[in-house]
């Protein structure tokens, strides 16, 4: 193994670490999540970072199944940000704020490892990830559901719990299968 | 002065059945009726189905057999008024013109329900699919010439309602996830959102099963054609005003919904209605609702121990909805909205949806080989010289659709032949 291949591999264990921290913190916020606005910031900056993780993986997935599953969750968090997005257009969520447009830096940091994995590695990355993102994107959906402060976002959360649950099903199916 | 249906006194329900002929009622006349009465018996004929068709849903999701048998009690009636109201019409009103009075009822009671419809959202979910039924009226109305009706549209609507090219029928079909809009919850929106929403609700799925099964009586090919389209136009507006009603409400609470929704409509048909002898039958039809509300919360405080007082408001209901004349309004939506198409649940405009959108792939695929409501319009051309329109107000807001208009600058044109084989563009 050539120096920069050890460099390599050890820069992936790094941000692998990194990854799984970033969601030990994700998953305590989404857990302790009952604000409005706390709530759509959590939900917006998800879906951007499952429709960026998405569209680069639509592109580097070594396997069909990666790709098909990519595509799904370009289309899927696409809707949940429309719904969102109308959400937040009605009369029952005046005054909550308008979601972020950008990544935060955890996202951002999860995006950065994704494009660094090599192309042997790539599934196993994503994987890890989705796995990670939908755990917490499930728990944030169930939490603010059952004990959020806004109506219309409780029930965007409930309707949205069916589908994050079943996303996170079938990345764990992917992961064992790989 | 507000009118509350949970003070008044109604009509026992023992006393509410009515026998053959009483429900057998003289139908108007269809020379003579006022185009607005006929959108009444029209609309709640459709509020009257949808009652029936929910408390059928019920009555099947229900172990309670005393529940079964109030419903079954309450529906029985629904049933006898639903004949008294749609035995108004006459069986010398054919078919297309029928439906140009179902459209009519689209339009102006859409319309109507834009206008007062508080909220942000949901007044864009009705302007949306507003500009589609008035697209379906002018494409009826040339259709009613080619059939060889004998009258023209503008005798059935009376120049209430401008029988115009809206957000053209052929550009209408989208693909279904994209039909799916946010719901409002029961717990925050204002009643008046929460009637307008069933209202249009049963006005649709009445439009619909009406195509669904008139449909198939023309001998016509381009008339059954044109029908078959736009009856999948209307399945996709069900789908679209369905999905902003609260989906998490109890069978009951939809119950005492649909109920109240009653009582509105029928308050609001007496508060209007010109025609004494049908007013008659709009003011018995209150005074039995009033009856089925009040049994229904009843019903709702014994079973699910809630008070149906947490979210009907206390002080009455919303203002009587009224069909009138939306020409100015439905102008506007033209001029503001035509060149949208929804993404989901958001409306876009069309020129903003990137090329492989599943919009075009629908599109390529149903409009392959030809959209009967174009044809409609190709023909009334090629047989007399002109389509039929009806601008009372000026010419058409959007210089594209005007009939000598440069049609393929509009919008959705540009982006058919940018994203579209050709055929389709």
């Amino acid at each position: 193994m050539s120096s920069e291949q050890e460099a390599g591999g050890f820069k992936q264990v790094v941000n692998k670490v990194g990854d799984a921290l970033g969601g030990i913190v994700g998953q305590a916020s989404a857990a302790t999540t009952s604000s409005a606005a706390g709530f759509v910031e959590s939900t917006a900056v998800g879906d951007l970072y499952e429709i960026r993780s998405g569209t680069i993986a639509l592109q580097r997935g070594q396997s069909e199944a990666v790709r098909l599953a990519a595509r799904q969750m370009i289309n899927d968090h696409m809707t949940s940000t429309h719904q969102l997005q109308a959400a937040l257009e009605m009369n029952e969520t005046k005054g909550v704020p308008a979601p972020p447009a950008a990544l935060d830096s955890r996202r951002e940091g999860m995006i950065r490892h994704l494009m660094e994995a090599s192309d042997d590695s790539f599934d196993r990355v994503y994987l890890d990830q989705q796995v990670m993102a939908h755990e917490e994107t499930v728990t944030l959906m169930q939490g603010y559901g059952s004990g959020g402060d806004n109506s219309q976002l409780r029930s965007f959360a409930l309707s949205s719990v069916p589908v994050v649950a079943r996303h996170l099903d079938h990345m764990k199916d992917l992961r064992a299968s790989i | 002065m507000s009118f509350n249906p949970l003070t008044e006194r109604g009509i026992p329900l023992d006393r509410q059945l009515r026998n053959w002929s009483e429900l057998n009622v003289t139908p108007y006349d269809t020379r003579d009726v006022h185009p607005y009465t006929r959108c009444r018996v029209i609309a709640m004929n459709g509020i009257e189905v949808e009652a029936i068709i929910n408390s059928h849903q019920m009555a099947r999701r229900t172990m309670d057999v005393g529940l079964k048998q109030t419903a079954a009690v309450v529906r029985r009636v629904e049933q006898q008024q639903q004949k008294a109201v749609n035995w108004l019409i006459p069986g010398d009103e054919s078919s297309i013109a029928n439906t140009i009075g179902y459209e009519q009822v689209a339009v102006d009671l859409t319309a109507w329900l834009a206008r007062h419809e508080p909220d942000p959202y949901l007044k864009k979910v009705y302007e949306f699919a507003l500009l589609e039924d008035f697209d379906h009226l002018y494409r009826y109305a040339n259709l009613m010439d080619l059939v060889g009706e004998g009258r023209k549209a503008r005798e059935i609507t009376q120049d209430l309602t401008e029988m115009l090219p809206g957000r053209p029928t052929i550009f209408q079909h989208r693909d279904p996830h994209d039909e799916l809009r946010r719901p409002m919850t029961l717990q925050a929106a204002h009643i008046q959102s929460v009637m307008n929403a069933i209202t249009v609700v049963a006005a649709e799925q009445q439009t619909m099963n009406y195509y669904m099964n008139v449909g198939n009586r023309p001998t016509d090919p381009l008339a059954r054609g044109l029908y078959l389209e736009i009856a999948q136009i209307e399945e996709q507006h069900v789908t679209h005003y369905e999905s902003i009603l609260d989906p998490s409400i109890s069978w009951l609470t939809n119950w005492v919904l649909h109920e109240y929704n009653e009582c509105w409509m029928y308050w609001s048909c007496l508060s209007t209605e010109t025609d004494n002898r049908i007013k008659a039958i709009w003011e018995l039809h209150l005074g039995m609702e009033i009856e089925h509300l009040r049994v229904a919360c009843e019903l709702m405080r014994k079973i699910e121990k809630v008070d149906p007082a947490e979210f009907l408001p206390a002080a009455g209901m919303p203002a009587p909805l009224t069909f009138e004349t939306n020409k100015d309004y439905l102008r506007d939506v033209l001029t503001r909205t035509v060149d949208l198409t929804s993404f989901d649940a958001q409306f876009v405009n069309i020129s903003d949806l990137p090329p492989d959108h599943r919009f075009f792939a629908h599109q390529r695929k149903v409009n392959e080989g030809g959209s009967p409501t174009e044809i409609v319009i190709d023909e009334h051309r090629a047989r007399f010289g002109e389509e039929y329109r009806r601008a009372t107000e000026g010419p058409h807001p959007v210089e594209p659709l005007r009939e000598e208009g440069t049609h393929e600058l509009f919008s959705y044109w540009e982006s058919a032949r940018a994203n579209m084989a050709e055929g389709v563009a």
